[in-house]
């Protein structure tokens, strides 16, 4: 056994979508680890692959996209065993019985948009309770109750039970009033509450492992710190790990302790938080780090932009994808040599040429 | 430190007691039942070249409040004074009141006021070539002569960073960020002096949105723009700003000095609000102090001063008054009882 605490293993896993315009290669050899109880961070510009990344470990990689390599490792873990299962995601029916286990029972996720996610006809109520009978599991309880949940685990919950645990579930992620709250429709929340919703949602059947892809950026700093207290709380409650996806780089600051950078479809830089983002390695990493504001004394320079623009997916660049914005352009290496995955030191992984004998 | 681009004391814009209601109709006979006060008793100034942040969390009425100024919404009351060239006799300037000017001279000022929109997508026409988008602002006022026109519109793709090969193509072409250099090329087709900027950068991507935020001031020093910046992010709002209005549920909290502001904040709600930014440095220890609860309703504000249900400062008088928006200290306003005594700290 290599390392128990690995929940989902990702081992170069690559996504292509077939259209009419040709092949696109969304997700192009990427693989990371996501342990028990710790959030990953997955940055990168809108189009980068990680969102769909995210999706192929729920099976769930939209048409026409295809996983044409690599695969999915989950290691489950029964309620109350100690013995893990290894499941291979990305062999299973995306329509199968084990999938939808899996599936917001064990691995939920949470979306950027939560006006769209949450259907305008269902009471927040009603949202959880489905979660929750679909996946016929106990409610987060206290310590003390934690035999019941052993007992409970396999008996479908009649509604009332159900209820109270959507009750109890908006409480805890913060909405007031939830015995009212709990019967309100979307359209009558405000845009932080329906995210507390979704929440609530993906933590009602207590999964090992939550998505989370932008869920932040749609609300106010005020409520993104709100929400952010709340996922970290409910994280350590429960050693849930996380997920997190976005492009903001104080959010992830905050929230990671590994992050993967991506950029294309491809992994760029791994690392721990700190050394990320005190040495980052990759001149892409090192661009986004200089190209944000940062808040208190005015240094009045300007920012540091990365030239041009991602470039068209359908044309990729030769040699490494980065080198037409790259700031330490080497001519006739990077524009002709494809960099590997390589380990720097530690925990620490890049992929470029500035750092391999070619 | 106020930014060495601004020459003068010159107050291009000043917006007094600016108010602007929704009303909230109901039943068969659309009976007004009460008002969504969006924008209620708003003051602030921009000077000549520089720019004023306007932030605020969603639905404090700063979009609405940057509307208001241009008559896309009718102002229900309050003065807004512009320092006009285009109204003025021969080459001279005459102030103005926008809230009471009619309509053929309102649309003088629209020359003089352009706007950039938050969705790049959805501003720009689809079935219109990128030199029509930009030379429609022309044709509007009359300002259209083929050849000089022309000229005039290569130039400005040019300085936004677009290629003439782009003047033939539709946005559906561009990415976001192009579509966005694209509506601000638009915007400065008629030469303005004032920009309201409505979350220009907030749908675009880390690396575009610097390059954007760059070429909006490059664009500013070369064509001395005043910028009201409206925006949700307290990072770029304090980069691009000279000077930050902060709003709350449609009315003035603070205003000051970009520094000043978010280093020795006066208004509780200001303090707030910068300690939730999120620092992109992970060693960074957190002690933000969290705001309980939701933006108050506008259309059922609570009493007194409306942040009181959220502030943790709050005392008798914060329930019963509404505090008034006034000058503490030199360029230094804010809107809170208690300003005197509390010791708030800044970023």
């Amino acid at each position: 056994m290599s390392d128990n605490n690995v929940l989902v293993e990702i081992q170069d896993l690559r996504i292509e979508f077939d259209v009419r315009a040709g092949i696109v290669k969304a997700v192009d050899g990427v693989s990371f680890d996501i342990k028990r109880g710790q959030t990953l961070g997955v940055i990168g510009e809108s189009g980068c692959g990680k969102s769909i990344t995210a999706r192929a470990i729920l099976q769930m990689v939209p048409k026409p996209g295809k996983i044409t390599g690599g695969q999915v490792l989950y290691h489950r873990q029964a309620r109350g065993a100690t013995q893990t299962d290894v499941i291979n995601i990305s062999k299973l029916d995306p329509d199968g019985q084990l999938i939808r286990e899996i599936r917001g029972g064990e691995i939920g996720m949470i979306f950027q948009e939560p006006m769209s996610s949450l259907t305008p006809v269902y009471t927040a109520g009603t949202h959880i309770d489905e979660a929750v009978s679909l996946h016929r599991l106990t409610p987060l309880r206290k310590v003390g109750d934690q035999l019941a949940e052993t007992i409970q685990a396999h008996q479908k919950l009649s509604k009332q039970e159900a209820r109270q645990i959507a009750i109890e579930m908006l409480r805890r992620v913060g909405i007031p009033k939830p015995e009212q709250r709990v019967d309100s429709y979307p359209h009558q929340l405000s845009g932080g509450q329906r995210q507390r919703v979704m929440i609530a949602i993906a933590l009602s059947c207590q999964p090992a492992m939550l998505i989370a892809d932008e869920p932040t950026t749609a609300l106010d700093v005020s409520i993104e710190a709100q929400i952010l207290d709340i996922m970290r709380e409910l994280q350590e409650s429960v050693n849930m790990a996380i997920m997190f996806i976005t492009h903001n780089l104080g959010v992830i600051a905050e929230m990671a302790s590994e992050i993967v950078v991506m950029y294309m479809g491809k992994q760029v830089e791994r690392a721990a938080t700190v050394d990320l983002f005190y040495e980052p390695k990759h001149p892409y990493t090192r661009a986004l780090l200089q190209s944000i504001p940062k808040v208190g004394r005015k240094t009045g320079v300007r920012l540091a932009s990365i030239e041009g623009m991602v470039p068209d997916p359908f044309h990729l660049p030769t040699g490494c994808v980065f080198h037409p914005r790259c700031p330490s352009f080497m001519p006739g290496k990077c524009d002709k040599i494809a960099p590997t995955w390589k380990q720097l030191i530690g925990n620490h992984w890049v992929s470029c040429l500035l750092y391999q004998e070619v | 430190m106020a930014a060495p681009t601004i020459k003068s004391n010159n107050i291009l814009l000043d917006v007094k007691g600016l108010r602007k209601y929704f009303p909230i109709q109901k039943g068969f006979l659309r009976r007004v039942v009460g008002y969504v006060k969006a924008v209620d008793d708003v003051t602030f100034f921009v000077r000549e070249g520089e720019t004023l942040g306007l932030v605020g969390e969603s639905g404090c009425g700063k979009t609405t409040a940057g509307r208001t100024i241009l008559r896309l919404y009718e102002p229900t009351g309050g003065q807004v004074f512009f320092k006009s060239r285009l109204l003025g006799e021969a080459g001279g300037e005459k102030q103005v009141n926008l809230a009471e000017l009619d309509r053929a001279q309102m649309k003088r000022i629209r020359m003089e006021i352009a706007m950039i929109f938050q969705d790049p997508i959805n501003s720009l026409n689809p079935r219109m070539t990128v030199s029509d988008i930009v030379a429609e602002p022309m044709m509007i006022h009359g300002q259209y002569r083929q050849e000089e026109s022309e000229a005039i519109i290569v130039n400005l793709l040019q300085r936004v960073g677009l290629r003439p090969d782009h003047l033939r193509r539709y946005p559906h072409e561009f990415s976001g960020g192009q579509r966005q250099r694209i509506g601000i090329a638009r915007a400065l087709s008629l030469n303005p002096r004032l920009v309201i900027c409505d979350e220009p950068v907030s749908a675009l991507d880390v690396s575009i949105q610097a390059q954007t935020l760059n070429l909006l001031q490059d664009l500013q020093r070369d064509f001395n723009l005043a910028y009201i910046f409206v925006a949700h992010d307290l990072s770029v709002v304090q980069h691009i700003s000279n000077r930050v209005a902060v709003m709350y549920v449609g009315k003035m909290a603070e205003m000051a000095d970009a520094e000043e502001l978010y280093l020795h904040p006066l208004h509780p709600y200001t303090e707030a609000l910068m300690s939730a930014v999120p620092k992109a440095d992970p060693k960074y220890k957190s002690d933000r102090i969290i705001m309980q609860g939701d933006v108050a309703d506008p259309s059922n504000p609570p009493s007194g001063c409306y942040f009181h249900p959220r502030c943790r400062y709050a005392k008798e008088i914060c329930k019963e008054k509404t505090p008034a928006f006034r000058e503490l200290k030199p360029d230094h306003f804010a809107a809170c009882h208690l300003a005197e005594e509390l010791k708030l700290r800044g970023v």
